[in-house]
């Protein structure tokens, strides 16, 4: 079943004409046969009064008698002794008890005769017999045409039901399609439940089915929230001691200096993996409350290079950074979190003496649909308003990501070539994802492609300001 | 109103609508979609009109049997594209493909065009005999529109009845129905070449008009349905039984056959 309403208004009104018409029929086979009984009745009567009339009338024909109908009057020898002008000379019946006891029907002038044939004085010594007939198909339209009256107003009223059960079938609907409504125009991070007011009995399972299932997953995004907010919390504190520790050990001499660099390392990693843990937090839809500000796009990007610069300096890697001017309605550590991610990724995996170009610019009309996200999924801007928007763009001449893991790249903690990565550089495995998470949160899209000027990886992001796709 | 004109109306309809309500819900289980029903429909009243229009020739074909002959290659044919239909159906969940989507499809088509046609026909000449007279004409439709009603409406409710079953259900019900349908166009067909002596007539084997009267509207539902006759002749007994039995045999042969295949790859 596609359409509820569909399959409502089609059923009842299926059922309302079946069982009409039926009844319709039925009441129009029992209309002839009382038509039929109401007619013999009066050809009964009218033979009656036709045989008093014989008594009185001394003419063998009556005269200017109607066309419909006509009679005879036989007597007991069975020779005619009375009629009306238009009825025949002739026997149209046999004239006996038995046949007197139904309607008979008779061919005369080219038209079907209803007959009814009746005795009368037979207790005395000269009985008659009266044959009265009328025309069938006369009597046939009559009834027809009452029966007909009867059925046009239901035929009529139909479209009007019809219209009607539609109407019906809206207002009982009306509850479902709020509800769906309500729940289609929903944000992804609203978990309130749903108020049960103005819900039918019917709805209210699912109302509560569903309020059970928001609460749910409300309370799994907290425990999430707070288990990484704690876990960073708990574990940066005892990280920071172990490295002051290390630090003595080796100012102490106690410790080789191989050994030092490589536990410095290990910790180091460690230290990162929790930023990253933080990163993500402060960044979860739980957080998209916080206060909103016009961000300038371009000068983060201009501090986050400046940051990066003795990086590549020590790696002789040449950065650039094209940016126009460009305001965003965001949350600054959000678009900071995901600019610096990008830039740490490309510094990260670009080889020595490798090159990397920063470009931000005014989003072109249609780029989020051109743009393949993480999943594929929240990419469109919806409603095709007008909404302001940056395309941020970071390419090197790094060894890329091969096309069939493009999509794994936004999976947590999934680092290219696992723990055993190429470049030997650190990481947690969580920046894409941080990246993912913050352009969906933007509404954006996200590319990833070889990079036709530097020959490595292209990463392109979309960001949309969030107050225009809030609203 | 003509009782006539309601029985004619509701005989043709009442067959169309079982017929076309059980196409359509094979149509959306092979989820061919309802655009073609409403193609096919259209050409097949516009054949219907064709049909009516030179009824006059066709019925000089044959020695003045061709009325009865065209209507009853009419049924056969139908009675074949059901049959390949019922098995197409039955077999589909093994093997589905766009080259068997196609051909179903066009089955479907031809079905309700050769349906319309035949049906939609009975109903024009019926109608056509009253055109001369208005209010003849008024009253002739108004019981044709009840006629129409009553089978559009058994039509829908069996469409959603259908529907509503549970999936593993719903073969076996479309299967049931067609069976009994397609058996009822060869009855059907059959009757009308014992008409024009194409088929040996002979003394009826049995006359059940007194429990099941043609005429009545029970009596109606059952012939559009199964092609029910109070009193059948040998050989229109014979062709019913067998085109009744004609698609449950291919079924269990089928089956038998693929049973013994799976014994004998196991047993090697």
């Amino acid at each position: 079943m596609r359409s509820i309403r569909t399959f409502l208004v089609i059923v009842l009104l299926s059922c309302i004409c079946l069982v009409t018409f039926l009844a319709v029929l039925h009441g129009y086979r029992s209309s002839l046969t009382e038509a039929e009984e109401l007619l013999e009745r009066q050809l009964v009567d009218l033979a009656q009064l036709v045989a008093v009339i014989d008594s009185n009338h001394d003419k063998p024909v009556l005269e200017h008698y109607s066309s419909d109908i006509w009679f005879q009057v036989w007597s007991a020898q069975l020779r005619l002794e009375f009629r009306s002008e238009n009825a025949p000379q002739q026997r149209v019946v046999e004239l006996n008890p038995l046949a007197g006891e139904r309607f008979h029907r008779v061919s005369f002038q080219g038209n079907s005769w209803r007959v009814v044939l009746r005795q009368f004085n037979a207790e005395l010594a000269a009985p008659i017999w009266v044959v009265v007939a009328v025309r069938e198909d006369i009597y046939a339209a009559l009834t027809e045409g009452i029966i007909l009256k009867s059925v046009l107003p239901i035929i009529w009223v139909l479209p009007l039901l019809g219209l009607l059960i539609w109407g019906v079938v809206s207002v009982g609907m009306h509850p479902l399609n709020r509800l769906a409504n309500l729940l289609g125009h929903r944000k992804s991070d609203d978990l309130t439940p749903l108020n049960r007011e103005g819900y039918p009995a019917e709805l209210l399972v699912l109302v509560d089915s569903t309020n059970d299932l928001l609460i749910r997953l409300s309370e799994a995004f907290e425990r999430e929230k707070r288990f990484s907010a704690d876990a960073a919390h708990e574990l940066r504190t005892p990280l920071a001691v172990l490295k002051v520790n290390l630090h003595n050990l080796a100012k102490n001499n106690n410790l080789d200096e191989g050994d030092y660099r490589a536990l410095v390392s290990s910790a180091d990693r460690i230290g990162s993996s929790i930023e990253q843990l933080l990163s993500l937090y402060r960044t979860s839809a739980q957080e998209r409350d916080q206060a909103l500000s016009s961000v300038d796009v371009a000068k983060i990007a201009r501090s986050i290079v400046a940051d990066c610069y003795a990086e590549c300096l020590r790696k002789d890697q040449q950065i650039e950074l094209e940016a126009e001017t460009l305001n965003l309605v965001s949350d600054p550590i959000a678009i900071s979190t995901l600019l610096r991610n990008l830039v740490d990724n490309a510094v990260k995996y670009t080889p020595e003496g490798g090159r990397i170009l920063v470009t931000v610019r005014r989003a072109s009309e249609g780029a989020v649909g051109d743009l393949v996200a993480g999943d594929g999924g929240d990419i469109s801007a919806g409603n095709g308003a007008v909404i302001e928007g940056v395309t941020v763009q970071v390419e090197d001449s790094g060894p890329g990501i091969p096309e069939d893991r493009r999509k794994r790249v936004f999976d947590r903690f999934y680092r290219l070539g696992g723990d055993q990565h190429d470049s030997t550089v650190q990481g947690s495995g969580l920046g894409l994802s941080i990246v993912e998470h913050i352009v969906r949160l933007h509404h954006g899209g996200i590319a990833l492609g070889q990079s036709s000027a530097l020959g490595g990886l292209c990463i392109q992001v979309t960001l949309y300001s969030r107050n225009g796709l809030e609203a | 109103m003509l009782l006539n004109a309601v029985i004619i109306v509701l005989r043709e309809t009442l067959e169309a609508g079982i017929l076309m309500s059980v196409l359509l819900t094979i149509s959306r289980q092979s989820g061919l979609g309802q655009r073609w029903f409403v193609v096919a429909l259209a050409m097949g009243l516009v054949g219907a009109g064709i049909y009516a229009r030179y009824l006059g020739e066709i019925s000089l074909w044959f020695d003045y049997a061709g009325q009865e002959v065209v209507n009853a290659f009419l049924q056969y044919a139908l009675y074949i594209c059901l049959v390949v239909i019922c098995l197409m159906n039955g077999f589909s969940a093994q093997r589905a493909s766009q080259r068997n989507s196609v051909m179903m499809l066009g089955l479907l088509m031809v079905s309700v065009m050769l349906a319309s046609i035949r049906e939609g026909s009975e109903i024009i000449i019926f109608f056509t005999g009253y055109m001369s007279s208005g209010e003849a004409l008024v009253k002739a439709l108004t019981s044709g529109f009840v006629g129409l009603m009553i089978g559009g409406s058994v039509g829908a409710l069996c469409y959603y009845a259908i529907i509503l079953q549970k999936a593993d259900k719903v073969r076996a019900i479309q299967t049931g129905v067609l069976t009994l349908v397609a058996a009822g166009m060869v009855a059907q067909a059959s009757q009308l070449l014992v008409q024009v002596d194409w088929l040996p007539s002979a003394a009826a084997l049995w006359n059940t008009s007194d429990y099941l009267s043609e005429s009545s509207i029970l009596g109606q539902l059952a012939y559009a349905t199964f092609g029910y006759e109070a009193s059948p002749t040998p050989v229109e007994a014979v062709l019913y039984i067998v085109s009744l039995l004609l698609i449950p045999a291919i079924f269990v042969g089928v089956y038998c056959y693929r049973k013994k295949s799976q014994s004998e790859g196991s047993s090697l």
